[in-house]
């Protein structure tokens, strides 16, 4: 988008005709998707039987090209790839129109259910598949807490409740990966950091596209057989070829794998070459250093979850044995592939939640970040820190006895930067004017739940206690402190703090706080007694809950129903508020970050007129002080924005 | 906003309450699926008496007799006929009486070829008394296990004999021809009610290597494995 | 410009009159409470880990316990200091002007990484002390051998000094006061092989064997083996019962099972 457009639409509204919106939109992209896939099965269906000595066809081998041939037409269908064969085929560059039109202009509603590169779109895009993904995967969490109330396999064959957890499990992991990221580092992020886009849109668009074609693939277990291996998907159990349900969830992490590795890549080069002039890295947003770091992580981390599905999927397909110890493979090394993704990615999680719940503190204690460097040092020290400790998941797995003392010295080093991290937001609190609003409220209970889960890693983090621990409810519960305790309640205070902005309603501030309550009174009450249990030795995975356990998981049961209906008062917020809630300001919380300085609905090009200009830190609250002796005023804007400054060349593009 | 309507506190109510219905659509709908979950119909021991019953089962090579009719058939696996999941009295001698149609296979651990848990150790093969099978010539076993701290374990393991590899499909069973059976029969004393689980142990899933063998029908309620329980009827 | 302002405001930790009385405040709470808690840990730790059945199990527990009120005063500070804040720092509604700005003086970040990194040390430290004493010893020509296989869905035990391996029953038996290792593989997938009450827990992974550390049963009783480790259909029912005997019943047992002692 370049600067030289000045604002945006007002000139004659045309609305384009409708075959035009829907050709190629989402439903040509359904409709060309299946029919690809299934043409492409029948295809390999019939090669496979044709060769095989026993006329049987390799169903591995059929399901891998159904989901192939499913992403490639899909994007074929919502035209992806127009742009491409334009440029291949020698067309001119496309025309500033054909931009706008690419970005959803006049579009209307519709542009949501098209390949549209702007930012804004991509993000409610993300922020509306992020609900429905919560919502399916809490009917999961549902199932187990429901199967885990008695004792026995009463309700569900063990068959069906390992399908439920894994898949309860990986849409809550794809969910909470993208929860902040997606949502928010798309719709907000730009805006952050004073650019009009970001900078690769039609990237943008892959990336969400990739995370919607992920989830029909995902689903399509179901159909299959499901899967027996929990989220983790050990091999050798995910090769034993139970069904061929275990390629629906290979295929999903190679699918939303690289949606999110667009994606980072995207926000990486955003942030890099887009931020607006005087936007220097020491001006820039906590929530976009987080966001950026959580990105730049899963760069590094993310290709080993590729690989690891790609070796799995061989063995399941073409027989090879990559990870059978029988003919020379070992389980070892799916460990540690999957490992090396699987710690790195709980930061990934983390960092963008923990950059929300310091950016929100300073607008709502009205107070500077109480040690900005701080923060964003400590955030590197996670980030590099991070990526050394995965053998902490491989103490008791019996491959790398001698590496256990390093591991465990890295681990608990991780909880140095983080405890500065929460010394920051305390220190940012203390003796601020704080406004508890509903964000504030899901940051305070942030902040409790993540000390709870943090402390209880430092116990799976040593060698002697782990021994007691690894494998058991108590490594359940600690991640559900962590993840869905600080993490989603970080999301949380991110969805009613840029709700307003992003949709122009508030959401309703009672019906927030009957959510918080609820949500943070049963998630307690679940999780403190899956801790009980875990301590007493109650291994993961249960289908069956033996009877020493019963009581914690009974209570853990009942405590489960706060949180149901706290996701069901959600729900209603939000499509109540979306529909018929009471109109947000532009500043609707009084905060000094560029995205509040944009009128609500936000304009396309976001600024209208020129982009800002930055000269300091966004937290600058507060007056200097009324006793300091007479040191000379520091150089700072009360105001962090300087709208116009109209002869100075823009620095994006 | 000091007032909230009653449209709102409907809505509210009515939100809850629909959903805790969609999470019992889904619980019930993924019960009823069955191809990720399949659990067959109880099949009850004949009582032969106040304290004792009789329970009869059949093995066979293909699942054409149990499960043609079923929404997930699978006819090339392996299955317990008439189903997997059994009831049977509590406090009581029951006897089992399998018609065993498939043929051998062999196992990973040789720890199944002794018969345990069972009235003397001992089970009846086509009428002989036996006390261990040779790993190469079992078929399948019975293999039947108790909960995690069971207040009242039970554990048999029988070995049943496999049909040699070259016998002759003279046998119809409901219109398909089959291998003549061996017929394995034996006793064990069940104690106060309970949830037992039973898996057949002889890796016949696949026939590759570990860990194939025990994929497929072995890894799935109503083929080769299944629940018992032991209750009053 | 943040220099700048750090250096504007280094006064910032002493504006107000007020300051002092909430940071004392704030700290005898923390104080207190941390005491108080480490009480109530103390007198209730009883009825939350259960006991321990070997040595090894027991100085897991002890570690727990250590690692709690270490971490107790941590916590204490979080939660104190943000109740405090949100209690006593709060608006009524929108607030009408800002908050004080305070910044980090090297001095508190210094110290605070000091702490933290002592407390990181000695979590390191002791859990490297605990760990190589519990991992350490030796076997001896005392040590009791016992080699577990795990398969989709149970684990089955061989006592190769005595030659037998144990039949029927989902039940074995180890003597008191006797160390034991246990040697384990797997012949299909990846299960977990853990003995909650002994503290030791091993994965079994096929065509490899593992080894537990060395461990010594020090109450009579039952016990359970749990498989830990997602191996399908009938996971969650697993498991074998340990009867932990004196050594008479134990080698009476052996005889039983077909052993020679």
């Amino acid at each position: 988008m370049s600067s030289a457009i000045s604002a945006t639409s007002e000139t004659a509204v045309k609305r384009p005709k409708l075959i035009n919106l829907l050709f190629p939109s989402v439903i040509t992209g359904l409709v060309l998707g299946v029919a690809g896939a299934a043409l492409c099965g029948w295809l390999v269906n019939m090669v496979t039987t044709s060769i095989s000595p026993d006329q049987v066809p390799n169903d591995d081998a059929v399901t891998a090209a159904v989901y192939t041939a499913w992403v490639l037409f899909f994007f074929i269908g919502i035209g992806a790839f127009n742009g491409i064969f334009k440029w291949g085929f020698g067309r001119k560059e496309p025309s500033e129109a054909e931009e706008m039109q690419l970005a959803g202009k006049d579009q209307g509603v519709w542009r949501y259910f098209r390949y549209t590169t702007d930012h804004k779109v991509v993000g409610m895009q993300y922020l509306v598949t992020v609900f429905v993904l919560f919502f399916l995967g809490s009917m999961g969490a549902f199932m187990i807490r429901l199967e885990q109330s008695v004792p026995g396999a009463i309700f569900f064959n063990p068959e069906t409740y390992n399908t439920i957890v894994g898949m309860h499990g990986m849409i809550m992991i794809a969910s909470t990966i993208v929860m902040v990221s997606g949502p928010f580092g798309n719709f907000i992020l730009p805006i952050m950091i004073g650019a009009r886009d970001m900078a690769f849109p039609r990237l943008n668009a892959l990336s969400y596209w990739l995370l919607f074609a992920a989830i029909p693939v995902f689903f399509s277990t179901l159909a299959l057989g499901g899967f027996p291996t929990g989220w983790t998907g050990y091999a050798p159990l995910s090769v034993q070829e139970l069904t061929p349900g275990m390629d629906a969830y290979c295929f999903l992490i190679l699918i939303f794998a690289t949606s999110t590795t667009i994606a980072a890549m995207n926000i990486v080069t955003t942030v890099m070459v887009m931020r607006t002039k005087g936007m220097t890295w020491g001006r820039l947003p906590i929530f976009v250093w987080g966001v950026v770091f959580s990105v730049i992580l899963s760069l590094t981390a993310f290709p080993s979850f590729i690989v690891s599905q790609m070796m799995v999927l061989m063995d399941r397909i073409y027989n090879t044995s990559f990870f059978l110890a029988a003919s020379g493979g070992s389980n070892w090394l799916y460990e540690h592939l999957f490992w090396f993704m699987g710690h790195p990615e709980v930061y990934v999680i983390a960092l963008p939640s923990m950059a929300i719940a310091a950016e929100l503190t300073a607008v709502f204690a009205r107070k500077p970040i109480f040690g900005y460097r701080l923060m964003v040092s400590s955030m590197v020290g996670i980030s590099v820190l991070s990526v050394l400790v995965w053998g902490h998941h491989l103490y008791t797995s019996g491959s790398e006895n001698a590496l256990g003392g390093p591991y465990m010295l890295d681990t608990e080093l991780i909880s140095i930067p983080t405890g500065l991290f929460f010394l920051a937001i305390v220190g940012t609190l203390w003796r601020g004017r704080i406004w508890v609003t509903v964000p504030m409220l899901f940051i305070g209970g942030m902040l409790v739940n993540f000390v709870i889960g943090g402390v209880t890693g430092i116990y799976m983090a040593d060698l002697p206690t782990d021994e007691i621990l690894h494998g058991g409810m108590f490594v359940t519960a600690h991640f559900h402190f962590t993840l869905v305790g600080a993490m989603v309640f970080g999301f949380m205070a991110g969805l009613y703090y840029w709700f307003p902005k992003m949709t122009g309603k508030r959401l309703n501030a009672r019906l927030g706080i009957l959510h918080f309550w609820l949500f943070q009174i049963g998630f307690l009450g679940t999780f403190l007694s899956l801790f009980y249990a875990g301590l007493q030795g109650e291994p993961r995975w249960s289908a069956n809950v033996a009877l020493p356990y019963a009581n914690a998981n009974l209570v853990a049961s009942l405590f489960a129903i706060l949180i149901a209906a706290s996701v069901f008062t959600l729900a209603y917020n939000v499509i109540h508020s979306w529909l018929r809630g009471e109109t947000a300001d532009a500043n609707e919380w009084g905060a000094k970050t560029l995205e509040w300085a944009v009128p609500t609905p936000v304009p396309l090009e976001n600024f209208e007129g020129e982009l800002p200009v930055i000269t300091s830190l966004p937290y600058n609250y507060g007056e200097p002080l009324p006793d300091l002796p007479s040191t000379p005023a520091p150089e700072i804007d009360i105001t962090a924005v300087v709208i116009e400054t109209p002869m100075q060349p823009q620095g994006e593009d | 906003m000091n007032r909230v309507s009653p449209g709102f506190i409907f809505g509210l109510v009515a939100s809850i309450i629909i959903g805790f219905g969609i999470v019992a659509g889904i619980a019930i709908g993924m019960r009823a699926n069955a191809g990720i979950g399949y659990a067959p119909d109880v099949w009850q021991a004949t009582k032969t008496g106040p304290n004792s019953a009789e329970l009869d089962l059949s093995t066979y090579p293909d699942s054409q007799i149990c499960h043609a009719s079923d929404g997930n058939p699978q006819i090339d696996w392996v299955s317990y006929c008439p189903s997997t999941s059994f009831e049977v009295p509590p406090n009581s001698l029951i006897t089992v009486v399998i018609k065993q149609y498939d043929s051998a296979s062999g196992l990973y651990n040789d720890f199944y070829q002794d018969v345990q848990g069972t009235i003397g150790n001992t089970a009846t093969y086509n009428g002989k008394t036996m006390s261990q099978i040779k790993a190469d010539d079992i078929a399948h076993t019975f293999t039947l296990q108790s909960q995690p701290f069971a207040s009242n374990p039970l554990y048999v393991s029988v070995p049943l004999l496999g049909v040699a590899d070259d016998a002759p499909s003279n046998t119809m069973v409901d219109g398909i021809a089959y291998p003549a059976p061996n017929v394995i029969e034996f006793q064990f004393r069940t104690g106060s009610e309970g949830a037992y689980v039973w898996h057949c142990y002889v890796p016949c899933g696949d026939d590759r290597e570990s860990p194939y063998g025990f994929t497929g029908p072995m890894s799935t309620t109503g083929f080769m494995a299944g629940t018992m329980t032991v209750a009053s009827y | 410009m943040s220099e700048a302002n750090i250096e504007g405001n280094a006064g910032g930790a002493s504006p107000a009159r007020q300051e002092p009385r909430h940071m004392r405040r704030v700290l005898i709470i923390w104080i207190v409470s941390s005491v108080v808690v480490i009480v109530i840990w103390l007198l209730t730790v009883q009825f939350i880990l259960p006991a321990a059945g070997s040595a090894l199990d027991d100085a897991d527990n002890i570690t727990m316990s250590v690692f709690t009120i270490a971490s107790i005063p941590v916590a204490m500070f979080v939660f104190v200091f943000l109740a405090y804040s949100l209690l006593v720092f709060k608006t009524k509604g929108r607030p009408t002007e800002d908050g004080i700005p305070l910044y980090p003086r090297p001095a508190l970040q210094i110290s605070w990484l000091g702490i933290t990194s002592v407390l990181c040390l000695f979590l390191v430290i002791w859990g490297l002390f605990a760990f190589y004493q519990e991992t350490s010893a030796a076997t001896t020509s005392d040590t009791l051998v016992v080699n577990v296989t795990a398969q989709q869905w149970m684990f089955t035990f061989e006592y190769p000094q005595y030659g037998m391996s144990s039949t029927g029953a989902q039940m074995i038996e180890l003597p008191i006061n006797r160390p034991v290792i246990f040697h384990v593989t797997s012949e299909d997938v990846l299960h977990g092989f853990a003995v909650r009450a002994l503290g030791v827990r091993v994965d079994a992974n096929p065509g490899y064997t593992t080894s537990t550390p060395i461990v010594t049963p020090t109450q009579l009783g039952p016990d359970v083996v749990q498989c830990v480790e997602l191996c399908g259909l009938y996971h969650s029912y697993m498991w074998e019962a340990i009867n932990v005997v004196s050594a008479d019943t134990f080698n009476a047992w052996i005889l039983s099972q077909g052993g020679h002692s």
